[in-house]
């Protein structure tokens, strides 16, 4: 009896134990997202730089208010900033997936000829990184007069060898019986693909979702290259451009830098499960 | 299987056709914006050649000056080491804090989902907002969050430090950001490796006496190989192209402790206009990331093998 009972507060003891390190470990990661979230509500300059250097950093105390987020609004056109990162992102993910997965599926499906050289160089140009190209590439859409458009910061990386791998190794998990069956009840390949293969593969689409909006919403390289107005620049550009504006805003920044997060994390949490057991089982962007 | 062809519709049924129409955009698009510019960077890297060729300063065969410049220039090697410094210190612990943290979330009590996320959610922040975030925090003055924990946790023995502007402690300082920001990716991925473990393994383990630390050194750590060399290698690739902390907080600097190869790469190309040099920079980095490519790839088959 009394074993048992002490055999119970020991579990009790030890579950707690447990819980108290994951949400210690948790704080780690969330606290520094906290001060990015309250900040960007605290009004005054001063108290908002003199808090980062206590734990009120990650409280919402002091003066609170909009100010911040009027202020950045009235400073820089951030709606033009997030139309762009939006149409960006939204486009590469999508045409990304609708272009990759085409190919991926003609390679794991179809047969003819050069089906087998196609697959090994695309297996090969996965190893080339993008910065080792960028340069020749800045080049390429100068003479194509695509500098300064929101095309350019689209069209050169939807193709992504990866994705296409990926999406091939997908299409050959799925059981061929189904989309034989639907080939002779009539069905064509390109409706085979898009009502059956597709809808299949619906944990590859989300990580390659998920994978692309992150890369081209948070990406700098790139876009600081091939922009110089401010008509086509992401919100990375433009954060990027606010904190190195002397002297600094740290109110507006942070505001800015809210209104940046708030649409990826949210894609991510609608997500987050899929994706994650996605990441899990394949280990996927390296 | 031969199929004839005699009304439009019948493109919709065959296998080649289809294959050039559903393929052909993405082969071609992959020819125009990676090939090109790849065999481009091989090309301009024997050339002066400039963004913007001037009259003054045609495009003309150098040979391979620029690999001479290369192998001669203190910078590359400043960002060489840099890059093999960032590697060695951020890749190790990275991954040993992801496998902790994932051995710490791979378990079935309840919210276990929530705290998943929560450990990853750093990795959906994008690097801009993490390095802003982090420069504050690591700011020298009296506001910087990191001095002041470090002064209270030591009782005053360590003096504040000056972070992103010390070129002793620049590098340090992205390593910090960067570990924070990025261990929720290898966790994950040690997450998958430790789920797919049977479960016999540690039962057998345990009827054999063996305590939680043993099972983890003969059970988890050799069960876990595969991934480990995976998780390892891919993060070494990554590192190696440390590109937004460095420009958005240090622009390289101070004294070019914090440049790296892909700035370079940026610095001679964008900044100083000179493409030929910038893509002998190209090709030396792609061979980098080559050879770490063909080692993941051997250790890979032989971990599996």
């Amino acid at each position: 009896m009394t074993r048992s009972r002490a055999g119970k507060a020991k579990k009790g003891i030890a579950r707690f134990l447990n819980y108290a390190l994951l949400v210690f470990v948790a704080l780690i990661f969330i606290l520094p997202i906290m001060t990015l979230v309250f900040g960007s509500f605290k009004t005054d300059e001063n108290q908002l730089l003199m808090d980062m250097s206590s734990f009120r950093a990650f409280l919402p105390v002091g003066e609170l208010g909009t100010e911040n987020f009027s202020d950045v609004f009235g400073r820089i056109d951030v709606l033009n900033y997030l139309k762009n990162s939006v149409i960006i992102t939204a486009c590469s993910a999508f045409f990304g997936i609708v272009l990759n997965s085409m190919l991926g599926y003609v390679l794991a499906r179809f047969t003819f000829r050069g089906r087998r050289a196609i697959l090994k160089t695309i297996i090969s140009l996965m190893i080339i990184p993008m910065e080792a190209i960028a340069m020749p590439l800045l080049l390429i859409c100068f003479k194509m007069s695509l500098i300064n458009t929101l095309t350019v910061q689209i069209l050169p990386f939807l193709i992504d060898p990866f994705t296409i791998f990926f999406f091939y190794q997908g299409f050959l998990k799925l059981p061929v019986e189904m989309e034989e069956a639907a080939l002779i009840d009539g069905c064509s390949y390109p409706k085979i693909y898009r009502s059956i293969a597709m809808p299949l593969s619906k944990p590859t689409v989300i990580s390659v979702l998920i994978l692309c909006s992150m890369g081209k919403w948070g990406d700098v390289f790139w876009p600081n290259m091939v922009t110089r107005g401010r008509e086509v620049r992401p919100l990375s550009i433009g954060l990027t451009q606010l904190y190195q504006a002397l002297p600094r805003d740290w109110g507006d920044i942070f505001a800015f830098a809210l209104i940046m997060t708030i649409p990826i994390m949210a894609v991510f949490f609608i997500f987050q499960k899929q994706f994650m057991e996605s990441v899990a089982t394949t280990g996927i962007k390296g | 299987m031969k199929q004839k062809i005699s009304r439009p519709r019948d493109i919709l049924y065959n296998q080649k056709w289809m294959a050039l129409v559903m393929g052909g955009p993405a082969i071609l698009l992959l020819i125009v914006f990676l090939v090109l510019p790849f065999v481009f960077a091989l090309f301009y890297s024997f050339t002066n050649r400039s963004i913007l060729p001037t009259q003054l300063n045609p495009m003309r065969f150098i040979g391979l000056d620029n690999y001479r410049e290369l192998v001669r220039d203190p910078v590359f090697y400043k960002a060489l080491g840099n890059n093999l410094f960032f590697t060695a210190i951020a890749v190790p612990v990275q991954c040993t804090l992801a496998l902790f943290l994932a051995i710490l979330v791979n378990r079935a009590v309840r919210g276990i989902g929530i705290f998943r996320a929560i450990y990853y959610s750093p990795v959906v922040i994008p690097a801009i907002i993490t390095s802003i975030m982090w420069a504050l925090m690591l700011d020298p003055d009296k506001t910087g969050m990191i001095n002041t924990l470090l002064s209270f946790l030591s009782g005053g023995h360590i003096r504040p430090l000056n972070w992103l502007y010390d070129q002793r402690t620049a590098m340090l300082s992205i390593i910090i950001m960067c570990v924070w920001s990025g261990v929720g990716y290898q966790m994950i991925i040690f997450l998958g490796g430790l789920q797919s473990i049977p479960k016999g393994l540690y039962e057998a383990a345990s009827i054999d006496g063996a305590n939680g630390w043993q099972q983890f050194c003969h059970v988890t750590l050799p069960e876990l190989s595969n991934v480990t060399v995976f998780v390892f290698l891919s993060s070494t690739i990554m590192s190696f192209k440390l590109f937004t902390q460095v420009f958005a907080l240090t622009g390289g600097g101070p004294r070019y402790s914090t440049t790296t190869i892909v700035y370079m790469i940026y610095s001679s190309g964008y900044v100083d206009q000179r493409l030929g040099y910038s893509s002998a920079l190209s090709v030396v980095f792609f061979l980098i990331i080559l050879s770490l490519s063909l080692v993941q790839q051997s250790a890979t088959k032989m971990s599996k093998s």
